[in-house]
């Protein structure tokens, strides 16, 4: 009786949560599906016409799908690669807590706090053709012409992985140092005795122990780097001639540009497809390891 | 005890429950009270006026149409909102498709122009415009027709020209091109002498696509071919397209224009480059930028405008232009008549005196006094008598070039490329 009237209370403090939810979150994605078979300028609902998979077609043979599908790719694998790398380097520095790592920690988390529409067009300023960087680099006779960051096909993409993983180390870098915290500290100093060096100790004891936090945060930057999308819009919107196109960049030009949201809306499926996919492997592994 | 406590908990939970909802609570009861103080006053109309230009001189010209109109209707409330160009067709589209649209809006003059048209949310225009408001030029009319039918009310126009630096001309002895010969030429000279020959910024794509369209209304003589083509009645790759995209190509090659075009905004990174005088020409340059450039400019040096030159001597210079700022009405809006009578009062004589006034150009004949009118301003409104069309109509067409000619100024595509890439986008 006492456990039914608890269920009640419980489902009465969930309620606002689910139908927030049901709302906001299941019906849009169902919305999403059912528009991926659909034509719809995006203007008028009863305009809605069902057109089976034309869509999915539509995105197999587009080009330029295919190239932000590329870049997205890239993005994701040399962010998460490069964030985790230089996150765990800072998280191990910080943790020696000699004098000045707190004021480095604070200065690489603070990009964290800023908005990537800020710090997009901050580095936009600084990399333009005539900007500080290429005026430093000219100044010192590193390069006669300007080195083109966001308007060379070749450079473009790899520019706004530099300025993200800028942006982003110092969440990493927090992540790895609370996961530091956790290691005990007598499998360290066995180490030490044994006479392991330093770069065994991190290498055989520390990165083994972390490994749960190694696998959680390298998700969370697979996910968010599928997700990318303003800093990319605000630093090239995509260009020059799509050479820095990404699936969100994309869809959006499907979406609100040429009003194809049929076409947006698989694109979109192909990102949560993307970001579930990862999220489940996160689950499986996460689960193993427990 | 345990009863007590229950009751307890299910007390708060029905009061936090009930909290969730307060806002709209306060919202219901914060209009019954605006509905009460409207019935116990008088009942104002709110016309809701949307525009993404808020720079430059055009709020004061909306502010001015908004001014005279409160004052001779003391009933209507105009509010005016500015969103920025990024986010402004998305929200836009939102609220036409839940039916909340303002009751008067901005719309872009090319590309999703048609779509709008079409999508069977806007007031079909054409009647209204016989009615108390000027007559617009027939050039004009022709750009906010889509399928015979008039959906804006255009307030003014614009060209887009080469502004350049009448003091480092006289410098080095340079004079304004008749040819695209002696354009390279220019250029050449300034290079000798460490300065940049046009800068253009096509990091925001439009500015690229507009180097295409002058180029067009050269090499197509009879200054038709762009409009059948974008009506899918002819191909992209037509001889006149094709040698226009190889007129971009080649002053590219040359070195026509400052390094860097991919990675500058056109009002930005190739604004300042002319500013501060690393280039000596700026394009584009209209009456949408000049009062803004003239200030930043701060007397410095001295500027004028010329359009890009012919293939060959001695034809005709034609700049492109085409209309400026257009507002449409939303079909479902709450205050039809109260919104297009606004209309009338930005485009009748009094808003047309305005927009002089800030060096804007009307979209129906001037009839005012000319004697105070500034040599650019004379530059400008004689270019718009020559002017050629710059608008595309098909959104994946106008976008291909956008993006194919950052192709071009990347060095990465070449003139087949490009038009290639227009037939294929033409045919979707």
């Amino acid at each position: 009786m006492l456990s039914k009237r608890l269920g009640k209370i419980g489902f009465i403090f969930s309620l606002p949560a689910i139908l927030f939810f049901v709302l906001f979150i299941s019906i849009p994605v169902f919305f999403t599906i059912f528009l991926s078979f659909a034509g719809w300028k995006g203007f008028d609902l009863s305009q809605i016409r069902l057109v089976g998979f034309q869509n999915y077609r539509d995105v197999i043979y587009d080009k330029i799908f295919w190239m932000s599908f590329f870049h997205t790719v890239i993005f994701v694998m040399l962010t998460t690669v490069f964030l985790n790398l230089f996150g765990f380097i800072g998280a191990m520095i910080i943790d020696t807590r000699i004098q000045g790592t707190r004021f480095l920690k604070n200065a690489i988390f603070l990009p964290v706090l800023l908005s990537p529409i800020i710090i997009g067009i901050m580095w936009s300023r600084m990399l333009d053709a005539f900007g500080i960087v290429n005026k430093f680099l000219q100044a010192m006779h590193a390069t006669k012409l300007p080195i083109l960051f966001l308007g060379s096909p070749d450079l473009a993409l790899y520019t706004i992985i530099i300025a993200t993983i800028w942006q982003f180390t110092g969440y990493d870098m927090l992540l790895y140092y609370a996961g530091l915290q956790g290691v005990p500290n007598e499998l360290v100093e066995a180490a030490k005795i044994d006479g392991a060096s330093g770069f065994k100790i991190v290498m055989n004891v520390i990165i083994p122990v972390l490994s749960p936090v190694v696998t959680i945060t390298m998700l969370l930057n697979i996910i968010g780097g599928f997700k990318i999308f303003d800093i990319v819009y605000v630093m090239t919107a995509g260009g020059p001639n799509h050479h820095s196109e990404v699936l969100a960049t994309y869809l959006f030009m499907q979406a609100f540009r040429f009003n194809n949201m049929g076409f947006a809306s698989v694109i979109a499926i192909v990102i949560v497809f993307l970001s579930l996919a990862a999220s489940l492997i996160r689950m499986k592994i996460t689960r193993q390891e427990v | 005890m345990m009863k007590k406590k229950n009751i307890i908990i299910a007390s708060i939970t029905i009061i936090l429950f009930l909290f969730s909802f307060l806002p709209l609570l306060a919202g219901g009861s914060k209009e019954e009270a605006t509905e009460k103080k409207g019935s116990a006053e008088q009942k104002k109309i709110v016309i809701e006026f949307w525009s993404w230009n808020n720079e430059g001189s055009y709020p004061i010209v909306h502010e001015d149409a908004e001014k005279r109109f409160e004052a001779d209707h003391p009933n209507v409330d105009v509010k005016r909102d500015y969103i920025s160009y990024s986010e402004y067709l998305v929200k836009v589209k939102a609220v036409l498709a839940g039916e909340e649209a303002p009751d008067v809006f901005q719309i872009p003059w090319a590309g999703e122009y048609t779509e709008l048209a079409r999508s069977g949310k806007l007031l079909p225009m054409t009647e209204y415009l016989q009615k108390g408001f000027p007559k617009f030029f027939e050039n004009v009319m022709n750009a906010i027709s889509v399928d015979r039918e008039a959906w804006a009310v255009p307030l003014d126009l614009n060209t887009l020209q080469i502004a350049y630096n009448k003091d480092m001309f006289r410098e080095y002895g340079l004079s304004v091109p008749e040819s695209m010969d002696d354009l390279i030429d220019i250029t050449k000279k300034l290079a000798d002498n460490g300065k940049f020959g046009i800068a253009i910024g096509t990091k925001d794509l439009w500015a690229g696509a507009d180097v295409f369209f002058a180029q067009i209304a050269y090499t197509d003589p009879t200054h038709t071919k762009m409009a059948i083509a974008d009506a899918g009645k002819i191909s992209w790759d037509s001889p006149e397209f094709v040698q226009a995209a190889r007129n971009c190509v080649k002053m590219v090659k040359e070195g026509v224009f400052a390094p860097g075009a991919n990675s500058m905004e056109a009002f930005v990174g190739a604004k300042n480059l002319f500013v501060q005088q690393q280039a000596a020409m700026f394009y584009p340059v209209g009456n949408f930028v000049t009062g803004g450039l003239t200030a930043d400019i701060d007397k410095s040096f001295e500027y004028s405008l010329f359009p890009f030159p012919p293939m060959k001597k001695g034809d005709e210079m034609l700049p492109t232009g085409g209309v400026a700022e257009m507002f449409v009405v939303a079909k479902e809006g709450k205050n039809i008549d109260t919104a297009i009578d606004f209309l009338r009062y930005m485009t009748n004589d009094d808003g047309k005196e305005v927009l002089v006034a800030n060096d804007f150009i009307p979209s129906s004949e001037y009839t005012g006094s000319t004697a105070n009118l500034s040599d650019l301003y004379k530059n400008m409104l004689d270019a718009q008598s020559k002017a050629q069309s710059r608008v595309v109509y098909n959104t994946r067409v106008y976008t291909a070039a956008m993006n194919g000619m950052q192709g071009i100024f990347g060095g990465d595509l070449t003139a087949a490329e490009f038009i290639d890439s227009l037939v294929a986008v033409a045919k979707q």
